[in-house]
């Protein structure tokens, strides 16, 4: 088979050619899109969401669900945030304690799913109200500016005029990419996925996996929260709201399914292209906001149509 | 009987990646008769009923079924049923949690005015209920009843439908004597009343006891057809089996050697009935080289003994010891550290991997071999499931194929493969050779033979007694979760074991 055929053939070409053809139309229409400056803002919010993004193929691949990402996002920042403001402790320091805090929202989700035994749509929907309460008790519903000029520098540009967040998110995507595939942990997060009892089976230790998964999810989502928070000098009490719903649209429009078992970072990585590109394409065509939310909710039930469809055709013909 | 048959299946052929499930067969059924639809674990007969009741909708087979000397187009289950078929599935799948009438009418709430006609529905139902000699009231919760009136319930489910054709797959299979005789009587008088019967099953009692005609499959094929009266047994078995007992089963002896594992006053907890045993106070031993086989009905709890020999499910009481040491299994993966390996009744439920390829599938439960510090060698990786793949003689394009794309034979190879490649010092084989085609089959007793001769100790549940008696060495017989006898293979015959099996 000749490279061309393989490429064609991948999986992540479904969703690659409408990205392409996103970017061509919004072009057209308005010249300005293709301006390095546009291209640099659309990739860094690319990159924000990616990390979120990573963490949910981990969730989905093991047949899970995490709904209190966009919790933990706020709740990691602003416990950065008030640390450093508040307390002045160093960024470094602050930070740890960030995710050190997202770090037990994934153990929480954990012990609610694996130990309790709770469907992950719920018992994660539970988390995402304690850590939005949190965030609420200790904030008081303020914001927190005044973050430090050295934290600041995280949400700037490094090295060729390039945002740190985009280095940042594309070796996590490496990273992830490479622990999918080339590690025991990775084959075990399918095999999981896959079918949960056959994993059993074979000696993986599904309660670990998972609780793994959850942890590396609540990681991401707090490394998402303080990227974006550097790069508005501020974190706002109602940072990542309904995050959480744009990380699983993204994931599941990069064809990473939702029933676990097959994942590809490559393909999360095109899901959040699309999602992302679509809020900053429609507003430059001028195609009115709330017409925006329609659009992603269709392509969102596309994506995971085309999902069910091929899981039925695969699990058909055998009786 | 020279009337019109009332279902005519004609030149019907399935396919599935890699097999022909199904090859030209051919057959009919009268009103008024009892049919038996007999042939080997994958000799066609479920697939065949599939494509009956519209599972297998038209255009993904070719042939024709004509009801009533009408051609009939099922392109999907309700229009099956709309022409009179009804299924009686092997398994039992019924809403626990719901009422006897509920369970008969989901799906077909009798209605009135908009507004389910409860009333009515519980009065049809106490009808329905004497049809099938079953004296309970509606509101019964299914949860309450037996295996067997949970069994005549779902006949009571098909007869609402006012079948014309009635088929039954296996339907004994998690009934007692007693039950299955209970059974045939009220099979003969639905019967009586001109419903063809079709009885999907390999007991050979079954057949000679109640039916009028046989057809017998194999390997997709039909083989004949005979009025009852006119055959014997052996005829049928032989038509079944298509060569003769001895080379079927390559059993060979092997020296037996010292006690690989003992299992000493095991108790499982029932996993449905609270506060009841499904294994109660279970002890055994297997040597080196030796195949021990576990006979008893379904619902015995053969299984459950063995999930939780193996950690995967919980046990009550009870001890390991492996090769004379006591070992604390509290998980399959303290299991396979102690060198035991187990392939589970169910392939899909639990042993394989359908959306990964065969070569995943091969090394998940070694993946310490092929991996270091957490690292996977992908190389090392083909290798090794290479060598395995080989050995065990999985037919398919390549190990990079899915495993769902697999026949069932293939599949169960891939699974033995997983656990032989494991070396293991014990192997528990629950039903090896379920749903696994005949020469599938015998590749798949070649390497159990292998093993013995290697010194692995073999634990086999098996249903099938043919098979059980042939390839053990030993027998223990475990009814109502408690061993009820054991002898060596020589000294069983089927009958023997079968009374032991179904004594209360």
């Amino acid at each position: 088979m000749s490279t061309l055929k393989r490429i064609a053939k991948r999986s992540e070409m479904g969703v690659l050619v409408p990205l392409l053809l996103l970017w061509i139309i919004t072009g057209c229409f308005n010249r300005n899109f293709f301006s390095s400056m546009s291209m640099f803002s659309l990739l860094r919010s690319i990159s924000v969401t990616l990390l979120g993004s990573i963490g949910a193929t981990f969730v989905f691949s093991c047949g899970m669900m995490d709904l209190s990402v966009g919790a933990v996002y706020g709740l990691a920042s602003m416990v950065a945030g008030m640390l450093m403001v508040n307390q002045g402790l160093p960024p470094f320091v602050a930070m740890l304690a960030g995710f050190l805090v997202a770090a037990l929202f994934g153990l929480l989700n954990g012990f609610t799913i694996n130990t309790l035994g709770l469907p992950a749509f719920i018992s994660t929907l539970g988390t995402q109200y304690i850590g939005r309460g949190v965030v609420n008790v200790i904030s008081g519903g303020k914001q927190i500016a005044g973050l430090p000029e050295s934290f600041l520098a995280l949400g700037g540009k490094g090295p060729l005029g390039v945002f740190w967040s985009i280095y940042i998110a594309v070796v996590f995507a490496i990273i992830a990419g490479w622990v999918l595939k080339y590690t025991v942990y990775g084959r075990s997060l399918l095999a999981v996925g896959g079918n949960e009892e056959t994993a059993r089976t074979c000696g993986i230790n599904v309660h670990r996996v998972r609780y793994i998964a959850y942890i590396i999810s609540a990681l991401m989502a707090a490394l998402a929260g303080m990227l974006s928070a550097a790069r508005l000098s501020a974190v706002q009490a109602t940072s990542g709201v309904g995050w959480e719903m744009v990380v699983v649209a993204a994931t599941v429009i990069g064809g990473v399914s939702m029933y676990g078992g097959s994942s590809s970072i490559f393909g999360a990585a095109i899901g959040v292209a699309i999602v992302e590109t679509l809020t900053v394409s429609m507003t430059m065509i001028r195609i009115n906001a709330y017409w925006q939310n329609i659009v992603v909710g269709i392509i969102i039930i596309v994506a995971v149509a085309i999902d069910t469809f091929r899981r039925k055709k695969l699990s058909g013909g055998k009786g | 009987m020279d009337k019109k048959p009332v279902l005519e299946m004609k030149g019907i052929t399935k396919e599935f990646p890699g097999v022909k499930a199904l090859d030209d067969v051919t057959f009919n059924a009268y009103s008024g008769e009892i049919l038996a639809l007999c042939g080997e674990n994958g000799a066609g007969k479920s697939t065949l009923m599939k494509v009956l009741s519209g599972v297998y909708g038209e255009g993904t087979y070719e042939g024709e079924i004509y009801v009533n000397g009408q051609l009939c187009h099922f392109t999907d289950p309700s229009k099956s049923v709309h022409a009179g078929i009804a299924m009686i599935y092997q398994e039992i799948s019924m809403h626990l949690d719901m009422s006897i009438a509920e369970n008969i009418y989901i799906g077909a709430w009798p209605k009135k005015g908009g507004r389910v006609d409860w009333a009515g529905m519980n009065r049809e139902t106490v009808g329905l209920l004497k049809r099938v000699g079953l004296d309970m009231a509606p509101d019964t919760i299914l949860r309450r009843l037996s295996a067997s009136q949970q069994q005549l319930v779902s006949i009571a489910r098909a007869l609402s439908k006012n079948p014309r054709i009635l088929v039954l797959d296996e339907p004994t299979s998690p009934l007692t004597k007693l039950e299955s005789d209970l059974l045939f009587e009220i099979l003969l008088s639905l019967k009586n009343q001109g419903i063809a019967c079709i009885l999907i099953t390999h007991k050979m009692e079954e057949v000679f006891g109640y039916s009028d005609r046989v057809t017998v499959l194999r390997d997709g094929k039909t083989i004949s057809t005979y009025n009852r009266e006119e055959i014997t047994e052996d005829r049928v078995i032989a038509d079944m089996v298509g060569r003769s007992f001895d080379s079927y089963y390559p059993k060979e002896t092997v020296p037996i050697g010292d006690v690989a594992m003992e299992i000493r006053h095991f108790s499982v907890a029932h996993p449905f009935a609270a506060g009841k045993k499904i294994i109660d106070d279970v002890s055994l031993n297997v040597r080196r080289g030796e195949i021990l086989g576990v006979a008893g009905l379904v619902g015995a709890g053969r299984s459950e003994l063995m999930n939780a020999v193996f950690g995967k499910d919980p046990k009550l009481s009870g001890e390991v010891l492996v090769e004379g040491r006591t070992v604390a299994i509290k998980s399959p993966e303290d299991a396979m550290k102690a060198g035991i390996g187990l392939v589970t009744e169910d392939r899909k439920k639990d042993g394989i991997i359908g959306n990964m390829t065969i070569r995943e599938n091969l090394t998940l439960s070694n993946l310490d071999a092929v991996s270091s510090h957490g690292i996977l060698n992908l190389k090392k990786e083909r290798e090794f499931a290479g060598r395995y793949y080989g050995d065990m003689g999985v037919k398919a394009t390549g190990m990079e194929d899915w495993l769902c794309k697999l026949s069932g034979g293939n599949q169960q190879k891939v699974v033995l493969g997983k656990w032989v490649a494991r070396v293991p010092k014990i192997l528990i084989l629950d039903e090896p050779t379920r749903g696994v085609d005949v020469g599938a089959k015998y590749e798949i007793y070649k390497i159990m033979v292998e093993l013995a001769r290697q010194g692995v100790a073999i634990i086999m549940i098996s249903s099938e007694l043919p098979e059980l008696l042939s390839m053990s060495d030993r027998v223990v017989i475990i009814a109502d979760g408690q061993i009820r006898g054991e002898m060596p293979a020589s000294e069983c015959s089927q009958e023997s074991v079968m009374a032991l099996a179904t004594r209360n």
